[in-house]
């Protein structure tokens, strides 16, 4: 089965392993992944002005690209990982679906070619539940019980009308986790923000809220934190380097730890793979 | 209202078009081009031409026709009149130019954007490459830096002439000519393979291998040289 893929800036410029990772799990399980011909910069912060359409234009195009394509790969599914990238696809798309004024007005714009709103935008970790069977076929390692927790980050799951679970209290990744068979503690701060782009400005802002997520990690006894997001990801080490804290916690991606399940190996970079080892080796025979 | 026709000494009467210049309607005989129009007008061009061939991009030009929303441009020594067209001549696009040091950069997005941050603005309107005299695709060289394609990018604008027309017509104020420089730059120094051949031949010329030939030359009467070369070996189409 093939499923059209949005990879994003980010992904392509600070987030390769998690792109890497993707791909491996998901052609393990069978599904080939097929990065659009031609995409844009989806804008990373979705316009909330309601006659701002022009910055929609990078997802509007990015969106009729997908549709081009869908006849010969057989799938209206654009597969997303970037959590913002997928927030702003999936806001714009319900925009356009629910406003046909608005998509008039950017049809018009467009000329060269016009959007048939025939897209469905999906994030990784919605294929990750759909295929939890086939994922669970496929483990190489089995898990232990390394006490692990789940970060959620903001855009996967709010605004509640986009997001792919309870925009309060999401229990999807950590379903997929405890199917697998890992031992995943939860945490409250699981949807506070990480403080997000004020990495740029202000980055007090970050390492107060971080540290709230890293620390209430600690205090649950999770030694390794899972996240789905670039930013999230980024923010959480840069705290964890910068600042003083009793927090002993390794932030991954969701997609590194099941790729180390699934005997991935080639997809993980070396330092991933050393501290997963560190975990999880002890206890894990491999091709049991 | 009636056009008058126009007669050359050679050739029989010559239509004409009617054009539109600094307010002013010009009747000039249609096939022109733009620039060869406004010459017969009486426009005398000191700046804004060049190479009068379509390569340099000294003469960009934006018009309208009439009837139609479009605003169109082009470069004026290729683009032909026609009747009704109202024209501005755009010689220059303002552009400040930055300064930096290649020899201190990495062929990454980052080094771009440090110095033209403005990239990060595009919201992929278009505007650049429906601008773009040589037909390129702006817009996507402008998305490929933001992903890190450095050589993606220079590779689809390898053909700019550097009118300015699309950074005249962004709305995120990108200054395509100076961005697109510093990818080639970038692209060629640090991506593309090195031509070792090339070394090797300036290798050759420092060491002397043709200081003697060169002072042959040098010392050849100029009708002899001529003699040379019309009697040159020519490869047989």
């Amino acid at each position: 089965m093939d499923l059209l893929y949005y990879p994003g800036c980010t992904i392509k410029r600070n987030a390769m392993e998690y792109e890497k990772t993707t791909i491996a799990i998901l052609k393990k399980i069978g599904i080939n992944v097929v990065e659009l011909d031609k995409w844009y910069c989806c804008g990373a912060l979705y316009s909330l002005a309601v006659d701002d359409i022009a910055k929609h234009l990078g997802a509007v195009r990015t969106l009729i690209s997908a549709e081009n394509m869908s006849s010969k790969h057989n799938t209206n599914k654009l597969l997303t990982i970037c959590p913002m990238c997928f927030n702003v696809l999936r806001r714009v798309n319900k925009l356009l679906k629910e406003n046909p004024d608005k998509l008039d007005t950017i049809n018009q714009y467009l000329e060269e070619e016009t959007y048939k709103l025939s897209i469905t935008v999906i994030h990784v970790v919605e294929v990750l539940k759909e295929y939890i069977n086939e994922l669970k076929r496929h483990i190489v390692r089995k898990p232990n019980d390394t006490p692990i927790s789940v970060y959620y980050g903001c855009t996967i799951v709010r605004p509640k009308d986009i997001g792919i679970d309870n925009p309060e209290d999401p229990r999807i990744i950590e379903g997929i986790l405890r199917e697998l068979g890992f031992n995943v503690v939860d945490i409250p701060y699981k949807t506070l923000c990480c403080g997000a782009f004020h990495v740029l400005s202000n980055r007090d802002i970050v390492y107060r809220n971080s540290l709230k997520i890293l620390e209430s990690v600690n205090n649950s006894g999770a030694k390794i934190l899972v996240t789905v997001c670039p930013l999230c990801l980024y923010n959480l080490r840069l705290t964890l380097e910068n600042v003083k804290t009793r927090a002993d916690v390794k932030v991954i991606y969701l997609t590194e730890l099941l790729a180390y399940t699934m005997g991935l190996d080639e997809s993980l970079s070396q330092a991933t793979l050393d501290v997963l080892n560190k975990f999880f080796q002890s206890t894990l025979d491999k091709n049991s | 209202m009636e056009k008058p026709e126009v007669k050359t000494s050679s050739e029989k009467p010559r239509k004409t078009v009617r054009i539109f210049f600094m307010g002013k309607a010009y009747d000039v005989p249609e096939g022109l081009t733009i620039m060869k129009a406004l010459e017969y007008a009486g426009y005398r061009f000191i700046r804004g031409v060049g190479c009068r061939g379509g390569f340099c991009g000294a003469c960009a030009v934006a018009y309208r026709k009439p009837g139609d929303y479009k605003f169109r441009t082009g470069l004026a020594c290729q683009t032909v009149v026609e009747d009704g067209m109202y024209i501005a001549l755009l010689p220059y696009s303002p552009m400040v130019k930055p300064k930096y040091n290649i020899e201190e950069m990495k062929p990454e997005a980052g080094y771009v954007l440090k110095i033209f941050p403005e990239v990060s603005r595009c919201v992929s309107c278009n505007a650049c490459t429906r601008a773009c005299p040589q037909g390129l695709e702006v817009m996507d060289a402008i998305q490929a830096i933001i992903r890190n394609d450095l050589r993606k990018a220079a590779e689809l604008i390898f053909d700019c002439i550097s009118c300015g027309l699309c950074s005249l017509r962004c709305p995120a104020e990108i200054r395509h000519v100076y961005v697109f420089q510093l990818v080639r730059r970038l692209t060629g120094k640090y991506i593309l393979p090195k031509a070792r051949h090339l070394e090797e031949r300036i290798k050759e010329i420092k060491e002397g291998k043709y200081d003697a030939e060169i002072e042959k030359l040098m010392k050849t009467p100029i009708d002899e040289l001529k003699k040379l070369y019309m009697e040159r070996d020519i490869e047989k189409a």
